[in-house]
């Protein structure tokens, strides 16, 4: 059964429906919880629920999560501002941050076991069918058929449970899958101890050769020395797995844990991040050509980039010709559903026409929404255009 | 004893070409016994990979990444951004059988820095696409100032970065030989990636820690400024045996690649500030 921890009237408050779950920040008005519940507890994709939250521009969207577990056992999440999602599989532990991000992080991953939402902190969870609740974080459990659940709701939480939802708000008699809160805890727990058993991936140097000036591979994080107490010793399956001698360099961190979870999620996934199942959009250049938009593209007389790490490559996409044009001039990314363009504080600027609107001075660096049909001016007759591909 | 070569190739995109001269190096050193460091200078991928792990493991894990990147690359074509990142991967596949043919006798691993020559989007202007795993590093030079490209995946450099040591420290720093992200250490490897337009002179210096371990910058750039190709000794050459007379305690490798573009769409000018356009009034008819 999905659970949740109690969270002050006005902070932030989740909304869950059969799979799909939202946590959002301070929602101001009954008529946006009463617009986001309907979303949520409609057939609507994911997208629909986004239209909903950022329908008042980027900038006033609030901080959300917005995750939806499927029936073959992937998870989708979007999110948004300082709430984490931990999207858990037998794979290891995905971490969805949107922190850095300037718009939203959207993120997928397979054969996911549970979903923990925001911070739980020491808080009892409580169960939650669907509804509504103010709450800090939500876990969603993962049902299957082949996975019979155990109804078994400890004392402590019969007082408390179940929470209903508000009146103007209906209640879905769709069945959920339930399991109890405890075994989740347990899957953590177990989880953390496989890491533990790992072996250390570290490369050591034959013992013919110099030790001292050979170099060794450890994973990030390395914290200096003064900073940490005693470094943990690895595991001594670790040493014999790698039958070398150990030179003490080696750094076993739960931060490296955490990294070698990630890798083994990310290893799971193909290896060019895919457009998901949403839209896909292209560009079409006024100077000719029209290409896939997919993740980002750099638009300029002579576009570069600097140190991209993490694998999301730009496309760049020269236009020849025009000295009016900065080298690198504008950038038009795909944000989740949504295509962001950013003027890249271009010499002469950069004009957005959406359709039907007034044209738009963008201001330098600082990322805008569009829709499909929206015209990028470079000026000196360069445009671009947003066009969706069926 | 060391191997040395220089070459010239022209690898020719859809709007204009580049000449690329290249002199390469590498030597064993005074302490190693073998050399793991491996070199390409091939079309249009110029690369250093610096092996490691017991058992030959390390030379044959630098091998297999140049190898990957050999068949990757035509000769006289520049590549794509997806053949890069595809021969890293595949590289990647390479070192980690390498690791686990070797049951247990020790995992290896590889450093990879290097530049390609790409066409990038529909309109095929070339450009340099830079990429860096581990501590061997790519420089740019201009003729007067030296600049590191790349950032090393390293604990120093974090240390470093973190502000707890400043860069002269990190030169004796006992952890300097620890890398952090390498080929071969995890299934799935992320490169550091840099693109350039490909214009008019450009210049750049590769190679492996056996070089700037042994050989600070302003150095280097003296030797990069001062050199003339007298007698076969390559500016590589010349690299390489400073290294070598500083101690030479690591394996060296040098590349250096001197390239002219000619015909390309971009180019070095600044952008100009567009002319308002002043529209006339028209009477009223």
């Amino acid at each position: 059964m999905p659970s949740y921890t109690p969270a002050p009237v006005g902070s932030t408050l989740a909304l869950l429906h059969g799979h799909r779950a939202l946590l959002v920040e301070a929602p101001d008005d009954a008529a946006r919880i009463e617009a986001l519940w309907t979303t949520v507890s409609s057939a609507a994709s994911l997208h629909a629920v986004l239209e909903v939250l950022a329908a008042d521009g980027i900038a006033k969207t609030p901080g959300f999560a917005l995750v939806e577990l499927d029936e073959d056992g992937s998870a989708n999440s979007i999110v948004r501002g300082d709430v984490v999602v931990h999207l858990h599989s037998a794979a290891g532990e995905r971490v969805v941050d949107a922190t850095q991000a300037t718009t939203w992080v959207e993120a997928a991953a397979e054969a996911v076991t549970h979903v923990a939402i925001g911070d739980a902190g020491p808080a009892i969870a409580l169960p939650l069918a669907d509804g509504a609740a103010w709450a800090s974080s939500l876990t969603l459990i993962q049902g299957s058929a082949s996975d019979p659940a155990v109804v078994e709701v400890p004392d402590q939480l019969v007082a408390a449970a179940p929470v209903s939802a508000p009146d103007h708000i209906a209640v879905s008699d769709e069945p959920l899958p339930v399991e109890i809160v405890e075994a989740a805890a347990e899957r953590r727990v177990a989880e953390a101890t496989l890491a533990t058993a790992l072996p250390e991936q570290t490369i050591n140097p034959g013992s013919d050769e110099a030790t001292d000036e050979a170099t060794v591979v450890v994973e990030r994080p390395v914290r200096p020395p003064r900073l940490t107490e005693a470094p943990p010793k690895p595991a001594p399956e670790a040493k014999n797995a790698l039958g070398g001698e150990h030179d003490g360099h080696t750094v076993l961190s739960d931060d490296i844990r955490r990294l070698r979870g990630e890798d083994r999620a990310r290893a799971s996934r193909p290896p060019t991040p895919a457009v998901p199942s949403g839209p896909r959009y292209s560009l079409s250049l006024s100077t000719g050509g029209t290409q896939p938009l997919e993740g980002v593209a750099l638009i300029g007389r002579a576009p570069s980039a600097a140190k991209i790490t993490g694998g999301r490559i730009p496309t760049l996409v020269t236009i020849p010709g025009d000295q009016d044009i900065s080298r690198n001039h504008v950038q038009l990314a795909v944000e989740g559903d949504t295509v962001v363009v950013t003027d890249l504080n271009s010499r002469n600027g950069t004009t957005v026409v959406l359709p039907g609107r007034a044209p738009q001075h963008l201001r330098a660096n600082e990322p805008t929404a569009v829709l499909v049909g929206t015209v990028v001016d470079l000026g000196g007759g360069v445009t671009i255009t947003v066009g969706q591909e069926q | 004893m060391g191997d040395h070569v220089q070459s010239t190739a022209t690898i020719a995109g859809l709007f204009g070409s580049t000449r690329v001269q290249a002199s390469w190096a590498s030597d064993t050193g005074a302490v190693r016994a073998i050399n793991e460091d491996s070199v390409l200078v091939h079309g249009p991928v110029f690369l250093v990979a610096d092996g490691m792990g017991g058992h030959n493991a390390g030379d044959q894990a630098s091998q297999a990444v140049r190898a990957t990147f050999e068949t990757t690359f035509a000769a006289d074509m520049p590549g794509t951004t997806d053949e890069v990142l595809a021969a890293i991967r595949t590289g990647n596949e390479a070192v980690r059988a390498i690791s686990a043919g070797a049951e247990g006798r020790g995992l290896s691993g590889t450093t990879l820095s290097g530049i390609a020559l790409v066409t990038a989007g529909e309109a095929g202007a070339l450009h340099w696409m830079a990429f860096n795993i581990g501590d061997s590093r790519v420089y740019s030079w201009d003729g007067r100032h030296l600049a590191q490209l790349s950032v090393d995946h390293s604990a120093v450099q974090e240390l470093v970065d973190a502000g707890v040591i400043t860069l002269e420290e990190s030169v004796l720093h006992p952890d300097r030989n620890i890398i952090t992200r390498a080929i071969g250490a995890t299934e799935t490897v992320d490169a550091d990636i840099w693109f350039f337009p490909a214009s008019r002179r450009q210049s750049f210096l590769i190679c492996s820690d056996g070089l700037t371990k042994e050989v600070d910058d302003d150095r280097i750039a003296e030797i990069l400024a001062g050199h003339v190709d007298v007698g076969g000794v390559s500016i590589a050459d010349a690299l390489v045996a400073e290294a070598l007379a500083a101690g030479g305690r690591d394996n060296v490798t040098v590349v250096v690649v001197e390239a002219e573009t000619t015909g390309a769409a971009s180019d070095d000018e600044d952008t100009l500030d567009r002319l308002p356009v002043f529209e006339d009034t028209l009477p009223r008819s």
